[in-house]
């Protein structure tokens, strides 16, 4: 050594310890805070549970698509859709399963589907949460606004023709076609006119002042605290007027994560009492083990298919525009082992193109048959022989090797891809994964559709056919239909649908639009996903009637029947003495490696 | 003479700024007008999407002008500071990334101050016992952090988080909590994080400088003049080899924003590196812009004052 | 990325008499034990990618639908991922992708920054100072944001990512290159080479570019380095092709399948430990190289 430094040393070390401590400091910090802080709203609630339930705040995580905006007109997410669920009242609300209604500000209604007329009567004591009565123009100007082009609720309006009010709690609709009263009176939100008509609806995006209209509304519950992309908080609505659905909490939080993991460790430390149903099958083990969670397993209103390119004027391969390749195809696939595998045995297989439990799903399709030998017969007798590379070949000498394009964040569409490739190879088929963005899928398929396959999914309210709009030739135009399929008899069939003037005959159409996909293969669908979600023990009275479960978005009633569970003892965090010891043996055992490391060096030194 | 040299060498630095600033707000308009896709039928991905609902998105985001009249508007609305409507959150750019800025550098500048003096100390250590073993294992310590993938050493602590329990994971705050303790226990996992996986860099950095220091002719002069070799340290081979460092840790802020990135995304910390791989997600070009504008001029800028403070303290650069 | 700077920066002084034989080299380089240490995890990692058929005890393809996220066991020594695929033999597959992207792309990156450093330190001028501009550009602009929207845009296979990497990782050279070039060019021989009318392409990669050589490599496999970090910071955000065996890949799963909020250690520590360890590797390496060939540090 050039320098010998034996003063030096000691200072060095002093400083170097004081940095670690300083660091191992924030780790330590925690503790101190997470004592008062950690699981808050579970130690409020223990106390309310026994004092009152009137002082309790449920906070429920949220990890899809986080929340845009609680504009009724023009929110994309599905978060938004729930909590203005609860914010807004509609006319009616549906049920459980989507197959009825039941009444929320329209006390009676009478619906007159062979000469489109509904008259709708309104409940007289219904008010804002400003204290101001709700009357028909309030329910007329909302459903003008929601017929605007701007807005996303077009669809549910666009039949009507002409709305008047003949007295303030009298809403008299005229339209045309039968799927008013399946579509129209559970979702168009009821806001108040004098507030709204000051700003402009279609840029309003809100919530940077208390004076806000969005603050107002006509649901249980109010928008009391919004935080962009972070959380919203709901307070009880004071001038609620349904007595029969009150809120049995103050307020409700929904807070937004960006990935399922984050949120779950939340909820594992107690930050949260509930997830949304976006948990993984890894994390149900983990729920069922832990006596302080309940695990929640629905069925969830999304579909995930295999999506084949037969746009006849695309620039996909043309061997999957013939039918004979794409039947094969489907007698390869093992449609049950594809699901189990992606979803861990928890999803379910479909045969037709509606979520499972959807009251239009044609359960007389049954899944097609794995069949390997019968797709091999069908490609052989059809001229596609065997080439090199152990591929088949179209009789003019392409192979049959084609990309499926995925999107990235569906890890399990990602799964579910590998094991279709796999199946394929068995017929001479080869399968390249291209799992991209959402946004670079949407590029690859509609400027041109050049895509051979595309996995991917759907998710729709349940209960309402026209989710079948995205087989038509308009849903072309629209960037809408991901395979192009364009057939006569389908679009015929499908403005029947629209135009029908009763509810049997949707349903009879709906089945007869079902068999037309069944037998064309545009999608081969695959599965629904579960949707799986986790409550605390501090609260209870969740109900999971709804499609897509208690946090599935879908429901209007978990927020109004959860309650603080009076039996729930109040729980220590023992973690946080725990994080405290290990903390500090951390810091101890840093120091003396580095004491160590010194008194070593200084040895050979001396 | 000096002071004149010094202010022409000032002037050059902050007219090389601008002009990468200018470039930086181009380039950046170009670079996310080529990403895939049409925001507006991705986000509103439903059969509920109307032809004259999607049209009428368009002429609100000003998607349906010309490209070069685009490019106009943005130039002239990035110079007043305003970088457009969200798509996703329909609400200004700036409003967004104003309070993500501020959450990130709640985070960075701790994180950077922490591991730049970790760094310095050890590095002084390392080089002022070169080859032993202490130098060995410092360095290999060093060189194991600065290897470690920043996600990856992210994810094992909120392993050890939840098997400990109790410890916060995501976020900045508890709902609805300001308190500075609440801050403090959520910061201290990404904190730790971001400290471990960047102070080996400055160890190594600091190691090789003070090193060139010490063989200089003047300190190896000085020693074998006999004087007190901690006084030659510290009053001469220390604070020489901190100039160097000062670009050095300007260059390595861009390396800083990537572990931010990363580290945001692991641990949900609403960061701007955080909203940028959301709006990857959402393909909302103008956060995306701004986000990455501001992360850019932060550097550049972090940048420009390396080098005026380097232009004060180190008068050798003035008559470069 | 830029990683390289901070250590390469002694290099511009270096000279070039390291023509020295191969064997002389390694005489050398055998006594720096910092180097021999990373050079033999160079080596274990490259025999694993190699012979990963050989020592995988199953098919990493292999899908098993009963075995969904299996812990450890004595079939399956690290458990099973999503698909039942044996986690082991995944991580040995892994090394093959992380290899070939850090090599590929550092070779792309040290041959542009090879290039520009050598056009721009002997031309000078207007070049140099366009170049240099573009150098300081891409230094200072955050690459990960950068590779991410590329490869957005162009796609997530192998190649893109080695494409995306090699095309935004050359500054760091081009400027030590560049600053080297700069004191080369002043040396008698190049300056009697240039006076006696060579051509100055001939100059440049017959006279300079030897020289700068021992530079170039030290660099280069400090590039694999970051070139490896780059490609697993990218597949673990979701950017590149998730469906390739890698490292960041296998993190990526752990991450998205839930399994490192279940507390699947086995799942998420191992490909994490093998980056480490690799980057290690190349990092000891060049850090060797770079004090080797930097003379006036020989001797202390």
């Amino acid at each position: 050594m050039a320098f010998e430094g034996k003063i030096g040393r000691k200072t060095m070390v002093l400083v170097f310890s004081a940095i670690i401590i300083t660091t191992g400091y924030f780790a330590l910090f925690g503790t101190t805070g997470g004592q008062y802080y950690i699981g808050s709203p579970a130690v409020s609630t223990a106390e309310a549970g026994t004092a009152s339930a009137n002082n309790s705040t449920f906070t429920v995580g949220w990890s899809g698509t986080s929340l845009d905006t609680l504009n009724p007109y023009t929110f994309t997410s599905s978060v938004s859709d729930w909590i203005l669920l609860d914010t807004y009242s509609t006319l009616a609300l549906y049920n459980a399963n989507g197959s009825g209604l039941i009444p929320e500000l329209a006390t009676s209604w009478n619906i007159n589907v062979s000469n489109g007329t509904a008259v709708v009567h309104l409940n007289p004591n219904a008010k804002f949460s400003n204290g101001q009565p709700i009357n028909s123009s309030d329910v007329e100007y909302s459903y003008q606004m929601a017929d605007c082009c701007f807005s996303g609720l077009s669809s549910y309006v666009c039949m009507i023709t002409n709305i008047s009010t003949p007295n303030p709690e009298t809403v008299i609709f005229n339209f045309t076609g039968g799927l008013f009263p399946l579509v129209s009176l559970d979702n168009v939100f009821i806001l108040p006119e004098s507030l709204w008509q000051n700003v402009n609806v279609s840029s309003y995006f809100g919530f940077n002042a208390s004076a806000d209209p969005s603050f107002v509304g006509s649901g249980p519950f109010v928008v009391s605290k919004y935080v962009q992309g972070q959380y919203v908080q709901l307070s009880r609505n004071p001038y609620w007027y349904l007595p029969s659905m009150e809120p049995h909490v103050s307020s409700v939080i929904i807070q937004c994560f960006n990935s399922e993991s984050s949120m779950f460790s939340a909820l594992q430390a107690g930050t949260i009492d509930a997830t949304s149903a976006f948990l993984l099958p890894s994390q149900i083990p983990v729920v069922q083990n832990d006596s302080s969670l309940h695990l929640v397993l629905s069925n969830s209103f999304t579909y995930c298919y295999l999506g084949f390119n037969v746009n006849p004027s695309g620039a996909g391969p043309s061997s999957i525009r013939n039918l004979t390749v794409r039947q094969a195809i489907t007698d390869a696939i093992n449609v049950s082992y594809v699901t189990k595998v992606a979803w861990d045995g928890y999803a379910t297989p479909l045969a037709t193109n509606f979520p499972v439990g959807d009251s239009f799903l044609d359960s007389a399709l049954k899944l097609h048959p794995y069949n390997v030998s019968e797709a091999n017969s069908l490609l052989n007798a059809s001229g596609f022989s065997y080439g090199p590379n152990n591929l088949r070949e179209t009789p003019n000498g392409t192979a049959l090797a084609y990309t499926v394009i995925v999107p990235s964040s569906f890890p399990a569409l990602i799964s579910a891809a590998t094991v279709i490739k796999q199946e394929l190879s068995q017929i001479g088929i080869s399968i390249t994964i291209s799992s991209i963005s959402t946004s670079t899928m949407d590029s690859i398929i509609w400027p041109g559709y050049t895509q051979s396959m595309d996995l991917w999914d759907w998710a729709w309210t349940p209960g309402d056919p026209t989710l079948l709009c995205v087989f038509t030739d308009t849903a072309i135009t629209t960037c809408l239909s991901d395979s192009g399929f364009n057939n006569s008899e389908y679009n015929t069939l499908y403005s029947e649908l629209i135009n029908a003037n009763s509810t049997q005959q949707i349903y009879n159409l709906s089945d007869q639009l079902q068999a037309i996909l069944y037998n064309q293969l545009p999608y081969l669908p695959l599965y629904s996903p579960p949707n799986i979600a986790a409550y605390s023990n501090a609260f209870t009275n969740i109900s999971s009637n709804f499609a897509g479960g208690p946090f599935g978005a879908m429901d209007w009633e978990t927020f109004i029947q959860v309650e603080p569970n009076a039996s729930f003892g109040k729980t220590t965090h023992s973690g946080s003495t725990l994080y405290y010891i290990a903390g500090g043996i951390a810091a101890v055992v840093v120091i003396a490696a580095v004491a160590a490391i010194v008194i070593r060096s200084r040895r050979k030194e001396d | 003479m000096a002071t004149l040299t010094f202010s022409s060498y000032i002037a050059k630095r902050i007219a090389l700024t601008v002009v990468s600033i200018f470039i930086i707000i181009s380039f950046n308009f170009f670079l996310f007008r080529v990403l895939p896709g049409n925001p507006i039928t991705l986000l509103y991905r439903s059969p509920r999407l109307t032809l004259n609902q999607e049209k009428s998105l368009a002429i609100q985001f000003g998607l349906n002008k010309p490209e070069w009249e685009q490019y106009l508007l943005y130039i002239r609305n990035a110079l007043e500071g305003n970088f457009g409507i969200s798509f996703y959150y329909k609400v200004s750019v700036t409003s967004e990334l104003i309070p993500a800025l501020e959450n990130s550098l709640v985070l960075l500048i701790p994180a950077t101050i922490i591991s730049v003096l970790l760094g310095i100390f050890t590095g002084v250590f390392s080089a002022w016992r070169e080859n032993s073993k202490t130098d060995v294992a410092v360095l290999q310590t060093a060189m194991a952090f600065y290897a470690m993938p920043t996600f990856w050493l992210g994810g094992i602590f909120i392993l050890l988080a939840i098997y400990i329990g109790g410890i916060p994971v995501a976020g900045e705050y508890s709902v609805g909590s300001t308190s500075i303790l609440n801050l403090l226990e959520h910061m201290a996992l990404p904190l730790l994080t971001l400290v471990l996986v960047y102070y080996g860099q400055f160890t190594i950095m600091m190691r090789n400088s003070l090193r060139d220091v010490l063989s200089e002719d003047y300190i190896v002069t000085a020693y074998a003049k006999g004087a007190d070799s901690r006084r030659i340290l510290y009053t001469h081979a220390v604070p020489n080899a901190m100039l160097p460092m000062i670009s050095l840790i300007a260059i390595n802020l861009g390396l800083m924003v990537t572990g931010a990135i990363l580290v945001e995304t692991v641990f949900s910390w609403p960061g701007i590196g955080y909203m940028i791989y959301e709006a990857i997600g959402h393909l909302d070009y103008p956060m995306l812009q701004g986000a990455f504008i501001i992360v850019t001029f932060s550097v550049v800028l972090a940048n420009l004052l390396a080098d005026m403070i380097y232009g004060m303290v180190d008068p050798r650069i003035r008559y470069k | 990325m830029s990683e390289a700077t901070g250590m390469s920066r002694h290099i511009a002084e270096s000279s070039g008499h390291i023509a020295a034989s191969a064997m002389d080299f390694w005489k050398r380089y055998r006594k720096n034990k910092i180097g021999v240490a990373g050079l033999g995890i160079i080596i274990f990692f490259t025999v694993m990618a190699v012979f990963a058929p050989l020592i995988s005890p199953y098919n990493p393809n292999l899908i098993n639908s009963s075995l969904y996220l299996s812990p450890p066991s004595a079939a399956h020594l690290l458990g099973t991922n999503q698909l039942g695929q044996d986690l082991l033999s995944l991580n040995f597959y892994g090394a093959r992708i992380s290899l070939i992207v850090g090599f590929a792309a550092a070779a792309i990156s040290v041959i542009v920054g090879l290039v520009i450093g050598l056009y721009s330190g002997y031309f000078g001028g207007w070049a140099d100072e366009i170049l240099m501009r573009v150098t300081d550009f891409f230094l200072v602009i955050p690459t990960l944001v950068f590779m991410i929207v590329i490869a957005a845009v162009i796609g997530p296979s192998l190649l893109n990512v080695i494409l995306v990497i090699g095309l935004l990782s050359w500054p760091s050279t081009a400027r030590t290159i560049r600053s080297m070039v700069l004191s080369i060019k002043n040396w008698p021989f190049i300056e009697s080479a240039t006076i006696n009318g060579g051509k100055s392409n001939y100059i440049i990669f017959r006279h300079i570019a030897p020289n700068v050589f021992p530079v170039v490599f030290a660099n280069a496999v400090m590039s694999v380095a970051s070139a490896i970090f780059a490609q697993a910071s990218l597949v673990f955000l979701g950017v590149g092709d998730v469906t390739d065996i890698s490292w960041g890949g296998i993190i990526h799963g752990a991450f998205a399948f839930g399994a490192v909020t279940s507390g699947m250690w086995w799942y998420v520590i191992p490909p994490g430990l093998f980056i480490i360890l690799v980057i290690l590797g190349f990092t000891m390496t060049g850090y060797s190289l770079e004090e080797m060939f930097n003379p006036k540090k020989r001797g202390f």
